[in-house]
């Protein structure tokens, strides 16, 4: 008695996850679900740093822990959305494997229909009679159906002839190939949301960037942003080495579409910045104190120039975009040049005479000692950093092939039809034969119809 | 600025199906044989401008017409005239037209008052040919949708007017529920392998990640879940007729929040 009541309560659980209408719930509530989400995600933005202080204050340290556990700041990695979704990853497992045999049997079996009892439940058929030989007549038949590409078969029983006629059959395994497309899709979404990861990386010309867990670094070699004589961005382009065990072993460049993927890892062209810390090249004004004229030289970052006609030589030896400086140590507050200043080393030969910071901004600000001219900075040419978004993606296969499944199950189901046809021939009295022609289609009932009708008249009209 | 060469030619197709609606509106009273081949003959003419206007704008911008709300909505209209053309060289019945002609012509006028400067540079995001398969089959499928919501309409008027003279000159219930499935499958397929798959595998060209829960994608996701849940409830459960037109309107309605959200919400594809 018990024993049979717990059975009647598997075969129930599995009689619920085996029926539509459980997966029609299911969508309904994903959908509410992700209704939800997206308000959630526009009300309580959570894309700015530090947001969980700012929430913590807003809400309160209680009430922000229960909302960050209902999963309210990330809904769609919360445990209800997450809960449902493997209910409907089940519900579909269910659902395909224990209709499974059934599609399967459909598209490939032959189904005689061999008397008239077996007609009943056709919903299209009509009967016909005609004068003939019944031979010449299934011979006339089966080029009728072979012209239309359908497959046709034949069954002799009790003088009656039954034949079947099938085409698209294999059109039936598009409903397999989109559900199982779609476990293997998710499969492939929780792999990488589980093992993979996207980090972001900046970096400036000669800069290394390693992506975590790699056992190779990646130099960037140059990055240009690109523009249109309007000043429309055309392009970011970003040169990467590959370095391993010392040795560079590819370059590649990378833009927006096209990254650059090694052993697993993809470094993707994402963001881009000013350099805070570097430059191209300074303009600078040589003023000497004597009196005699002025130059202008541009000089590239990090590079000793002889100025012309004298002794002396001058390196742009650090930059900083929005200069501050605090305990005499000297950095930029922002990547924005609100402040831009470049340290400035003057030479004699080899000997350093002094080092100074030139503001572009406050041009009067440098007092040098005993010397025979004064710099000021013109201008600069900007040096750019690339953000580079680094990820990991291990389920991208999974996913993709789950794609490629769908797509094939969706073209199999959505634009080719399953017909079938069975005519059942039978020798009357006086040389009459009569015809039962039922058919039947998977989708496109209309079309189908109009199909049958022509078959029909073709079959009515057969003379030889 | 000297105005896109493709503008006039707009505006022609935009009076010419203004012109059709207004004719098929007429077409609800009078059967006029007259006003019928007027109403057609504005549509299908407004169609060849409107064809035009697209190549010259593709042309002249040298990228498909989809990167922007006036390109992207003009586009979606051409398609849903391509289609109610299709439906009535198929079905015959011009009546369809009173319902299906509003929809261009509200894309067209949404469109027209949207900037139509042409941006020569697209930007780097947007320079791969996933471009163009995603936003095209998006736009194909939304057309289709926006045929089963004028079917779905005039579906709901038959069947709580009946009585009234003109509307029982619409088709049958039993045709434009058909005509209403059939144009979400030709639509579903298409929203589904274009507007998600091609969209997440570009998104992975990209940025590195199939999908990164943007509101857009958040709203394609919801679309698509409702239309599987009508596909599903009308396979198995016989949702047929009157429920499957309100889905069919509910559907198309989300549609066209998703797609004006973007000038809300912002995100990855808040393009104007």
């Amino acid at each position: 008695m018990e024993k049979k009541k717990k059975r009647s309560i598997w075969a129930g659980i599995w009689n619920l996850f085996r029926s539509f209408k459980l997966a029609i719930f299911l969508l309904i509530i994903l959908g509410v679900l992700s209704i939800i989400s997206l308000v959630l995600g526009e009300l309580l933005n959570t894309r700015f740093p530090n947001w969980d202080v700012y929430y913590a204050k807003r809400f309160g340290e209680g009430m922000f822990h229960i909302m960050k556990a209902l999963g309210v700041f990330n809904p769609f990695h919360s445990y209800i959305y997450q809960f449902f979704l493997v209910l409907l990853a089940a519900n579909i497992v269910i659902c395909t494997f224990s209709r499974f045999k059934y599609y399967v049997h459909q598209a490939i079996s032959k189904s005689f229909r061999k008397n008239s009892e077996d007609f009943r439940m056709v919903n299209l058929k009509t009967s016909l009679e005609l004068k003939g030989d019944s031979e010449k007549i299934l011979s006339k038949i089966r080029s009728i159906f072979k012209r239309r590409f359908f497959k046709f078969y034949t069954s002799e029983s009790d003088g009656h002839v039954a034949a079947f006629a099938t085409r698209g059959g294999f059109s039936r395994f598009g409903f397999i190939l989109i559900h199982l497309g779609l476990l293997v899709l998710l499969t492939g979404g929780v792999v990488t949301s589980r093992f993979g990861y996207s980090v972001y990386k900046w970096g400036g010309k000669g800069d290394y960037i390693q992506a975590p867990g790699s056992k190779f670094l990646v130099r960037v070699d140059d990055f240009k942003v690109i523009t249109t004589p309007r000043g429309e961005i055309k392009d970011y382009l970003a040169t990467l080495t590959v370095v391993e065990n010392g040795k560079d072993i590819l370059t590649k460049k990378i833009e927006v579409n096209r990254p650059l993927r090694y052993k697993g890892f993809n470094f993707y062209q994402s963001s881009y910045s000013l350099n805070a810390r570097a430059i191209e090249s300074a303009t600078l004004k040589i003023i000497p104190l004597d009196g005699k004229g002025d130059t202008t030289v541009t000089i590239p970052f990090k590079k000793q120039i002889l100025l012309k006609g004298t002794p002396y030589s001058i390196k742009a030896t650090d930059f900083v975009a929005d200069f501050r400086l605090e305990n005499n140590k000297v950095y930029s507050a922002s990547a924005q040049p609100r402040n831009p200043a470049v340290e400035i080393s003057v030479f004699k030969g080899d000997s350093l005479l002094y080092k100074e910071w030139l503001f572009l901004y406050f041009p009067d600000l440098h007092k040098l000692a005993n010397a025979k001219f004064r710099i000021n900075l013109l201008s600069f040419r900007g040096s750019y950093m690339t953000g580079l978004e680094v990820t990991t993606n291990p389920g991208a296969t999974l996913i993709l092939f789950g794609i490629a499944m769908m797509t094939l199950g969706i073209i199999l189901s959505f634009y080719m039809y399953h017909k079938r046809y069975w005519i059942l021939i039978e020798s009357a009295q006086n040389e009459k034969i009569k015809l039962l022609i039922g058919g039947a289609s998977a989708k496109g009932k209309r079309d189908f119809r109009r199909e049958m009708d022509e078959i029909v008249k073709e079959i009515k009209h057969i003379s030889y | 600025m000297q105005q896109p060469g493709d503008v006039m030619y707009f505006w022609i197709s935009f009076l010419l199906y203004l012109l059709g609606f207004l004719s098929f509106t007429l077409y609800l009273a009078f059967k006029s044989k007259v006003i019928t081949t007027t109403a057609i003959a504005s549509m299908a003419a407004g169609f060849i401008f409107h064809t035009i206007a697209l190549i010259i704008r593709w042309v002249e911008a040298k990228h498909s017409p989809f990167s922007n709300m006036y390109e992207y909505m003009s586009s979606m209209a051409w398609m849903a005239v391509l289609l109610f053309l299709i439906f009535l060289w198929r079905y015959k019945k011009p009546i369809i037209g009173s319902f299906v002609s509003p929809i261009p012509v509200m894309l067209m006028a949404s469109a027209s008052i949207m900037p139509k400067r042409i941006s020569q540079q697209l930007m780097p995001a947007l320079q791969s040919y996933w471009f163009e398969i995603h936003v095209s089959m998006a736009v194909l499928a939304e057309g289709a949708f926006a045929v089963a919501f004028g079917v779905s309409i005039m579906y709901l008027l038959r069947q709580k007017m009946g009585d009234n003279p003109n509307i029982k000159s619409l088709p049958s219930l039993e045709l434009l529920d058909d005509i209403n499935y059939r144009a979400i499958s030709i639509g579903y397929p298409l929203f589904t392998v274009g507007a998600l798959f091609a969209g997440a595998i570009w998104a992975y060209n990209a940025w590195g990640n199939f999908w990164s829960w943007d509101p857009k994608e958040t709203g394609a996701l919801i679309i698509w879940l409702f239309y599987t849940v009508y596909l599903h409830a009308r396979y198995q459960r016989g949702w047929r007729g009157n429920k499957a037109a309100w889905m069919s309107i509910i559907g198309f309605l989300m549609a066209l929040a998703s797609f004006f959200g973007n000038l809300v919400v912002g995100g990855m594809h808040a393009y104007v």
